[in-house]
């Protein structure tokens, strides 16, 4: 059987920082099939960014990756060097960064950053790359002869675009894309969002989306994995991860969402407190412990391992037998009152 | 309903960067047209939101109704008092009617003040109360901003707090001198979905149960059709369509709203939203002076577009539209 274009086995990586070890990936789990879209959905300062780095290998000095695998069309990308992982960056896993405004150089045009992407890949004539990204831009409905422009002469949308034709310069069999419209407005971000449909259709490579958004998500991507405090809580189809949510945390998440569909009087409901601190958490609970309204004191004994609930959808939850109560009353506003959340077990000790 | 805020007309222009080669060859430089003639009103306990892009004059007519920026023409009257009247002291009591939150809460907040100082600070200067009685003000303002345990927060620094404990703080800060106007800038944008919730449904709160009229500035549809009454749509500087959220956001009748709302991603996966054909997105605008100003973008215009303004025109009950469609 054909590998995964992308497999994520139990990613750990972290930060040395001051205070001790920040473990923002701690135990990532995913797959993403060629031609598929996958979005990795989480809030901030869960860890999203940093799986990104993990898979690129691009990452600050006190960045490690502490053990797991990438798999990469079969092949591990943890143990390669710096010449190896560069063959692959760009050629065939590139990035569309998260702040289309500082993401460019400003001193160049953008159209010689976009040829240096294509001249230092491929062993082109520097007027056939240059033909390319005229090409490039065009099919991203840009004028070709805005590739003498620098970027600060082009709006947010147009710099996005930008990004993205470096982007697929390279005809990439994966994108990643983290969080590539945010800052941007709605009606630019639903174009960019086509853009980036329609030319993965063209060019048959797969995307990783890196959002908080979870209708970006639920419109682009047919694989979803939810991280909180980083892990993958849940994961699996779009459609039955989104409609029938199994972990706590992903059912907290579907009640707090806003959306234009959704009936005015229908309360949104917020998940009380906030997620833990990633410096040095305790191996032996639950990270959504502390706010999860169903957690009873094994939680607070036991990591939950990610079951499978039904083929190919995962949740790491040690309450699933009790899904169906679970997705009931989290409907219900009291369930996430703050005081209502049962938190720290009566009778355990603290540490 | 007796109406709290009052705007007609209103106008502010800034002046346009001058370019070097436009000041050499002695050209006259540009103005942008922020906001350039609306006119609304605020009923008791009202949330109003302001819905556009990013430039559209939703944050200048916010600064200019807490009048933090003088208006170049128009008039805003308050609780029945003319601001632009105001002066010394009653301009400084006018302060305190209305007050605002934004976006940023960890920019938004002097992070050497602790919690009991960033909030007591606005008692101070408006010397509301002896000293005191300041920590009881503090303390009420906090607890109606929806922080429970309050004396815990008071020693605390902002870099102590969470995103949502933060926005809380600033929403206190606004609420401990008794404001009758609320206006919050983008106030959940920057927060995450499990908290943006508890922030809406504050707000929602405190316009319900202690009838604060309250300004909701957003480019987030969804958000607007959970929280607001009334919607407002701005085009560059105009108001396009004014009306119930519910009607405008589930049936736009301007083109521009129309194409906002469909852009709108949905978070529901069995839902096929049609997209809108792939158009180039417009360069930096500039700004059609005649006519109406979302022509050259619309998808329906006609020859009327070009020569005629639109005036706001009744298209429902309590809906208006400023479109030749109508």
């Amino acid at each position: 059987m054909e590998p995964p274009l992308l497999e994520c086995v139990d990613l750990r990586a972290h930060y040395a920082v001051k205070s001790g070890r920040c473990r923002a990936v701690d135990g990532i789990g995913f797959r993403i099939n060629r031609g598929e879209n996958m979005g990795l959905v989480g809030e901030s300062g869960c860890g999203k960014s940093s799986v990104v780095r993990a898979i690129i290998k691009v990452h600050p000095r006190n960045f490690r990756i502490d053990s797991g695998k990438v798999l990469f069309k079969g092949r591990d990308l943890v143990p390669l060097g710096y010449e190896e992982m560069r063959k692959i960056r760009w050629r065939e896993i590139s990035l569309i960064p998260q702040s289309a405004m500082n993401a460019l150089n400003p001193v160049y045009k953008v159209g010689h950053q976009i040829q240096e992407v294509i001249l230092e890949h491929e062993g082109l004539a520097a007027k056939e790359a240059e033909k390319k990204v005229h090409e490039l831009l065009a099919s991203l409905g840009i004028d070709p002869a805005r590739a003498d422009a620098y970027p600060h002469q082009l709006s947010g949308g147009m710099k996005q675009r930008v990004n993205i034709a470096m982007a697929l310069a390279l005809r990439p069999s994966l994108i990643i894309a983290d969080e590539p419209t945010t800052a941007l407005d709605v009606l630019v971000q639903d174009q960019i969002f086509q853009r980036i449909l329609e030319k993965q259709k063209q060019l048959d490579c797969s995307m990783l989306l890196i959002t908080h958004d979870i209708s970006l998500v639920a419109e682009n991507c047919d694989q979803v994995a939810v991280m909180y405090a980083g892990k993958t809580v849940e994961r699996g189809a779009v459609e039955r991860v989104l409609t029938h949510p199994c972990h706590p945390y992903t059912l907290g998440l579907k009640n707090a969402f806003p959306s234009i569909r959704r009936p005015k009087d229908q309360p949104l409901i917020s998940i009380p407190k906030s997620p833990p601190s990633l410096i040095d958490p305790p191996d032996d609970r639950c990270r959504f412990a502390t706010r999860c309204p169903f957690a009873t004191s094994i939680c607070w004994e036991m990591e939950p391992e990610a079951l499978e609930v039904e083929p190919g959808h995962m949740a790491a939850c040690h309450h699933l037998e009790r899904v169906e109560e679970m997705r009931e009353k989290a409907a219900m506003v009291e369930t996430w009152d703050e005081d209502a959340i049962p938190g720290w077990p009566v009778g355990k000790e603290r540490p | 309903m007796n109406k709290v805020v009052i705007v007609k007309d209103l106008k502010k222009y800034f002046a346009a960067r001058t370019q070097m080669a436009a000041l050499l060859s002695g050209r006259p430089s540009g103005v942008i047209r922020a906001v350039d003639g609306v006119s609304f009103d605020m009923g008791h306990g009202e949330i109003l939101g302001l819905v556009g892009e990013s430039g559209s004059g939703k944050s200048t007519i916010a600064r200019v109704l807490a009048r933090l920026e003088e208006p170049d023409s128009g008039e805003i009257w308050v609780d029945g008092q003319r601001i632009s009247d105001l002066k010394g002291s009653g301009l400084k009591r006018f302060y305190r009617q209305v007050q605002m939150i934004f976006q940023d809460p960890y920019e938004s907040v002097n992070p050497r003040f602790r919690v009991y100082d960033v909030v007591v600070e606005p008692v101070k200067v408006q010397k509301m109360a002896p000293r005191n009685r300041r920590g009881d003000l503090v303390i009420d303002a906090l607890k109606r901003a929806g922080l429970k345990r309050v004396e815990e927060y008071l020693p605390k620094f902002p870099h102590q707090l969470s995103g949502g404990e933060r926005q809380r703080l600033s929403i206190a800060r606004a609420l401990v001198v008794g404001p009758k106007v609320l206006i919050a800038d983008e106030p959940v944008s920057m927060l995450d979905v499990s908290i943006k919730a508890g922030i809406l449904n504050l707000l929602k709160q405190l316009s319900r149960v202690y009838g604060m009229t309250i300004m909701y500035i957003s480019h987030d549809l969804s958000t607007v059709k959970y929280l607001c009454d009334r919607v407002v749509i701005m085009y560059l500087g105009k108001f396009v369509e004014i009306g119930r959220a519910e009607d405008v956001i589930d049936q736009p009748r301007h083109p521009y709203a129309q194409a906002l709302q469909a852009a709108i991603p949905i978070p529901d996966p069995s839902h096929r939203r049609p997209r809108a054909a792939l158009r180039d997105i417009r360069e930096a605008r500039s700004v059609v002076l005649e006519g109406c100003r979302y022509r050259k973008e619309c998808p329906r215009a006609m020859d009327a577009c070009r020569a005629i303004e639109p005036v706001m025109r009744p298209v429902g009950e309590d809906h208006l539209v400023a479109c030749h469609l109508y």
